[in-house]
């Protein structure tokens, strides 16, 4: 099986380095992509399509549920994960039907690995054509 | 003078015709008559002066002449002509009316003439006293006439005033009925601040009469007071001559009152005291509270609401660094596994170098670092790193939970989590001074309640009993602290919380006053003294629950807020 391409966006860089860091132990279930805007999150998408979309809600210029609605337009078989400070109601309404799950900063690093690997077997199936339909199967 | 005629009644021609001979020589019309019928006649066509008569007449009579010439002029002279031995018919004929009377014959005719004109004389005397007469009755007439007039019109005055007064006096009634049916006390006071009216109301208020009242000073009977009070209205009136009203508190008039002064001036327009009207406004008092009370409550939720979006912008902002902190402590904690892993098989693998050289460098070069102390430490510096994050996360978690203005309905939740919370968000108000235990029943059903409300309210009373101990504390160099015991139990169907300290208590003589809104002992900047007052509203009219205090000054207080568990809970 290969490796789950995991994608992260978040406007804070320390976030992301610390993910990075965090996340190190697990370099052989998963291949990390980091994004700083949703702008530069849809580029790597289009250069190389991440089966995992970790978000950030606030961010400047496009946020996180307006970011994870387009990548469930163009990339439909990539899990969609909303990581954010604010899990207040606007937000969760805003993304119910986009996102696939919550997590909520700070987030314990053994939670988020267990979510990270239930994600990957999602996708697996969410991919899989076989189950899903042709409507929902990605591009490979 | 006049002619004056005299009719002659005589029988004898002779004695006829000489007399009227001799009277008419004298300047009298005289009229003959030989018998009593034609004098009757004449006299009654000529009206004449006299009538001289004789008695013994044919057909009519002197004496029936007489009787019937003065019953139809009784002012007429009638002299009698009448022979001798008649006396008795002359005295008859004087007595039925004749004036005088002659004896035939007339010896000296100026007896005569001198007993016509004495007759004239006197007929003319009377006449003018006649016609005086009736002038004086006329003129008398006249008089009553006049005075009757005057009468009358006095009368219709004095009817006229009747009416006048009594319509002044039933104005006067009406207006003191209007006045005393006035659920305003009027009392009218002098410059000397005497009683000088009251309405009823006021003298009913008293429970005093007119008698008791009227005269006694203003300041004496409705404020115990031997002089005016320095807020008087009337003294302030009584020198600018102005309207005055104050608001005052008096148990005598009924509690909350405004007194209103306004000049009272005699009818020359000299000030001569003051009409006070003093109202009830207990009811506007309390509207006045419960207004002041609400606009508090809500100003209190409005500020809520702001630290509550301030406190989760707040939460939000910590939790982006707590993250990457908590990733980094992470990343380092799996990385030290590595290089201890490393290190050790460096460890290992130096044993068999040959070369002593190398060796001692590497083994040197680990004692250099100090690692057995590393390995031991470093584990311990990331797993409480790691707790403090944890610490840090569930503060913030608290203090989202607490502030976040979360739902206006009540849910069922359990006491405890709020109280954990509570203490969890006020740590910083109670740790420096108390050391704090909670005891929670642990099969505790859930109590139907406004979360965030609650909360506060523990929160009130949370920072009161730390208030209390460190007052208590005072200069406290040591560091001594006091204790805060929450326990949160259920008894039956009732929820409980007992918040204890073993502050300074509260002293006997506030105790009624702890709930009052606006009361506080503490120093300005230090409490509003809406703390407990918002506690009881929350508890009491809001959750149908029941808030009260034990307290031994010097011995500390305890808090005790009994809420309903939930209906379904309680079988």
């Amino acid at each position: 099986m290969r490796k789950k391409r995991i994608l992260f966006v978040d406007d804070e860089p320390n976030i992301l380095s610390g993910l990075k860091r965090m996340l190190r132990s697990m370099r052989k279930e998963f291949d990390l992509q980091f994004a700083g805007s949703g702008i530069e999150a849809l580029d790597s998408m289009a250069v190389h399509e991440s089966d995992i979309v970790v978000s950030d809600m606030r961010m400047p210029g496009m946020d996180g549920a307006e970011l994870l609605d387009i990548i469930q337009e163009r990339y439909p078989s990539a899990v969609r994960i909303m990581f954010t400070g604010q899990a207040d109601q606007e937000s969760v309404l805003r993304t119910v039907g986009v996102v696939h799950q919550f997590l909520t900063k700070p987030c314990d690093s053994d939670l988020l690995r267990s979510v990270l690997l239930r994600a990957g077997t999602l996708h697996r199936f969410v991919s899989d054509t076989s189950i899903c339909g042709k409507s929902c199967g990605g591009s490979p | 003078m006049p002619t004056n005629t005299i009719l002659i009644a005589e029988d004898d021609p002779l004695i006829r015709k000489t007399t009227s001979h001799y009277l008419k020589a004298n300047g009298y019309v005289v009229l003959e008559a030989s018998d009593g019928r034609e004098a009757l006649h004449l006299f009654r066509e000529n009206g004449p002066d006299l009538i001289l008569t004789d008695l013994r007449m044919p057909e009519l009579d002197g004496m029936q002449l007489v009787e019937m010439v003065v019953k139809e002029n009784p002012q007429i002279p009638v002299i009698i002509f009448s022979g001798m031995g008649t006396m008795v018919d002359v005295i008859e004929a004087l007595r039925i009316g004749a004036w005088d009377y002659l004896i035939k014959p007339i010896s000296d005719l100026k007896i005569l003439l001198h007993s016509i004109t004495r007759a004239l004389s006197h007929a003319g005397l009377l006449e003018q006293e006649k016609d005086r007469k009736i002038y004086l009755e006329q003129e008398i007439e006249k008089r009553t006439g006049e005075l009757l007039r005057q009468y009358a019109q006095l009368e219709q005055e004095m009817e006229n005033r009747k009416v006048q007064e009594a319509l002044v006096i039933k104005a006067k009634r009406e207006w003191e009925r209007t006045i005393d049916a006035m659920p305003d006390m009027i009392t009218i006071v002098d410059k000397d601040h005497r009683i000088v009216r009251a309405n009823k109301t006021m003298i009913d208020k008293l429970e005093t009469t007119y008698g008791e009242f009227l005269g006694t000073k203003c300041h004496y009977c409705a404020h115990s007071l031997d002089g005016p009070p320095n807020y008087c209205p009337h003294s302030l009136l009584l020198e600018d001559g102005k309207e005055h009203s104050v608001e005052v508190f008096e148990e005598r008039l009924g509690g909350h009152c405004e007194i209103i002064v306004v000049p009272y001036s005699d009818a020359d327009g000299i000030l001569i005291g003051s009409v006070h009207i003093v109202r009830d406004i207990n009811e506007r008092k309390k509207v006045e509270r419960e207004k002041d009370e609400l606009n508090l409550q809500l100003l209190h939720a409005q500020k809520l609401e702001a630290v509550g979006q301030l406190a989760s912008g707040i939460a939000h902002e910590i939790n982006t660094p707590t993250q990457f902190v908590g990733s980094n402590i992470d990343f380092l904690g799996d990385a030290f596994e590595d290089i201890a892993t490393m290190v050790s098989t460096v460890q290992d693998a130096v044993e068999n170098v040959e070369e002593i050289a190398v060796r001692k460098k590497i083994e040197e070069s680990i004692e250099e670092a100090d690692w057995a102390y590393l390995l031991e430490e470093i584990p311990h510096a990331i797993s409480q790193s790691k707790e403090g994050v944890t610490r840090v996360t569930s503060i913030v978690g608290a203090m989202k939970e607490f502030s976040h203005p979360g739902k206006k309905e009540k849910e069922p939740v359990q006491l405890s989590r709020i109280v954990e919370t509570t203490v969890t968000v006020a740590r910083n108000e109670w740790k420096y001074v108390a050391d704090l235990e909670t005891d929670f029943d642990t099969d505790m059903p859930p109590v139907h309640c406004l979360v965030d409300e609650m909360g506060q309210v523990i929160l009130n009373i949370l920072v009161n009993a730390a208030h209390a101990i460190e007052e208590r504390l005072g200069d406290n160099p040591e560091g001594r602290k006091g204790a805060i015991h929450i326990r949160v139990r259920h008894v039956g169907s009732i929820a409980e919380i007992r918040i204890s300290d073993n502050g300074g208590g509260i002293p006997e003589e506030l105790k009624s006053r702890v709930f009052d809104p606006f009361f506080t002992t503490k120093e300005v900047g230090k409490g509003t003294g809406q703390g407990l007052a918002i506690a009881r509203a929350v508890v009491v009219e809001k959750h149908d629950g029941t808030i009260e205090f034990e307290s031994e000054p010097g011995e500390g207080s305890t808090f005790i807020i009994q809420l309903p568990l939930l209906e379904e809970e309680t079988f």
